[in-house]
């Protein structure tokens, strides 16, 4: 009944792109451990907030134990004396990742994020600006720590990360697009994004390298592993129909207070917030932009952190209504706080933020929500005047307002219905219920 | 003295067309083909079986590359597409 439409956009004239991975190995481990404890150590890093917490990363010397991601921390302790177990401070590991993005876009480089420490970008259009591709790899790897970062290269997102996995620590690595089949056929199967039942399976069958997956006919792996296989098999071929979808970077809009000591005070803390939030929607973005969510960081006495991301339903800056949606946040906090940080995020044109013309403070026209002192300005004598003329010359039904009746519905049509809005008759005045969308 | 409620938003019929996905790709909005960006959202809706006017809905909350958000629908039952804001 439906044709299936293919869209496929096909850029002019555009350069053979150079698909570039730049990845910093067990990163979250590194942002943790960093300035607290040696890495040539037996060290781990332990899932938080659980009551069995289980190992997200480890190092060799605690591997040399046999220390394994995804153990229970209780079991790795038994495997070494010395272990040392370090709880994921997932803000702080957030807060790393998103400057080891920002560095990468500090060169110019339009960046993909992918998990904490990799990231994805097109090395082509820098080529010009550093000097051809060797230039572009030196410059950005010049962006960290000497012998922490891998570059790796290619003509599709899978051919580059495999050659990042090869680059050696601090290098990069580049493969070009007629060596890249030749290159991965030599690779294990554990470097395709399958899962463990998956690789389980295909190791089973005798397969044990790329090049054994791509030999096999592509219709024999649809009829056994259907849809997946046959993507997993282009991949094992060096074809990746996946694009870069690269983010648009922008300066986060934050304020933070830091306490001159440790707050555990609920009410103290939403004066914070109420105050963080005033401050907030000062900033220039929020003259165009209204934020879709809020996050509250805090940094706790007992150490570690506390991060709360609370979803609008409706994009505001209303400072009220965004201290009023990270409140519940706050009783979640486990501990004193030494340092209160909000920010906004998710932001959208607020050109869709239509206020309403007649309702005022309370209205349920205006949803009850928008009542403040912008709209008491043309809520004046006037506007009841003419809306009463109005009614008189065309009846009472020619005046209508939107009254919010299932909000919550997913049937879009049940969210409001048109009333017929009344307008109280002139010797009631203004000060009653005229224009104040009270409903008798 | 009658008064009345007005629906608002009702949806209307809408020409749409899928994607390789399944999923809206393509959208005839105020007699013009718009091209959809992005699927925002999908949930159905299986409600009122019990009425005269059961609703029995497939919804995709799309964002056209003009930049407008919309929300189309399959209707199960009278086997059309449905668009509304």
């Amino acid at each position: 009944m439906f044709d299936t439409v293919g869209i496929v956009e096909q850029p002019p004239d555009t350069p053979e792109p150079v698909i570039a991975c730049c990845w910093m190995g067990g990163f979250p481990l590194r942002v943790v451990a960093h300035g607290q404890v040696d890495l040539d150590e037996p060290v781990v890093l332990a899932s938080e907030a659980e009551a069995h917490p289980v190992v997200l990363d480890c190092t060799e010397a605690a591997r040399a134990h046999g220390v394994e991601p995804g153990m229970l921390v209780s079991r790795a302790m038994g495997c070494c004396a010395t272990l040392q177990a370090l709880s994921c401070d997932v803000p702080r590991v957030e807060a790393a990742a998103e400057r080891f993005v920002a560095r990468l876009e500090a060169h110019g480089a339009a960046v993909q994020p992918m998990e904490p420490g990799r990231a994805f970008f097109d090395a082509a259009p820098l080529e010009r600006l550093y000097g051809g591709l060797p230039g572009v790899f030196e410059r950005l790897l010049g962006a960290f720590a000497p012998g922490t970062v891998r570059i790796g290269a290619g003509p599709n997102p899978f051919v580059a990360w495999v050659a990042t996995r090869h680059a050696p620590a601090g290098g990069w690595l580049r493969v070009e697009p007629g060596e890249a089949r030749r290159m991965l056929a030599r690779m294990p199967l554990t470097l395709l994004p399958a899962g463990a039942e998956l690789l389980r399976l295909l190791h089973a069958l005798g397969l044990e390298t790329l090049g054994d997956v791509a030999a096999l006919e592509v219709h024999h792996v649809a009829d056994r592993f259907g849809a997946n296989g046959v993507r997993l098999h282009a991949l094992a071929r060096g074809e990746d129909p996946s694009r870069l979808e690269p983010r648009v970077p922008m300066e986060p809009v934050t304020e933070l207070l830091a306490f001159p000591e440790p707050v555990a005070n609920e009410q103290t803390l939403e004066s914070a917030t109420q105050l963080l939030a005033e401050r907030l929607v000062a900033h220039p973005r929020c003259v165009l932009h209204a934020p879709r969510a809020v996050v509250l960081s805090c940094v706790l006495a007992t150490g570690g952190a506390f991060r709360s991301r609370r979803v609008l339903r409706t994009p505001t800056v209303d400072p009220r209504r965004l201290a009023l949606a990270i409140r519940p946040a706050l009783a979640e906090v486990p501990a004193a706080v030494e340092r209160i940080e909000l920010a906004l995020d998710g932001f959208e044109p607020r050109a869709a933020d239509q206020r309403s013309l007649l309702g005022g403070r309370g209205s349920a026209m205006a949803g009850g929500a928008f009542g403040d002192d912008a709209l008491s300005g043309i809520e004046d004598e006037r506007v009841q005047r003419g809306m009463r003329h109005v009614q008189e010359a065309l009846g009472e039904d020619a005046l209508l307002q939107v009254l919010e009746v299932e909000p919550w519905s997913r049937v879009p049509e049940r969210h409001a219905v048109l009333v017929p809005r009344r307008v109280g008759p002139a010797e009631e005045g203004i000060g009653l219920d005229v224009g104040r969308g009270v409903w008798r | 003295m009658t008064r009345a409620l007005r629906r608002l938003n009702v949806p209307v019929p809408a020409d749409v067309r899928l994607g390789a996905d399944r999923r809206p790709a393509l959208v005839r909005w105020r007699d013009r083909p718009e091209r959809v960006e992005c699927v925002l959202d999908t949930w159905c809706v299986d409600d009122a079986w019990w009425s005269e006017h059961p609703v029995r809905r497939v919804y995709y909350e799309v964002q056209l590359v003009t930049g407008v958000r919309l929300v189309l629908s399959w209707d199960v039952l009278d086997q059309r597409w449905l668009a509304q804001r």
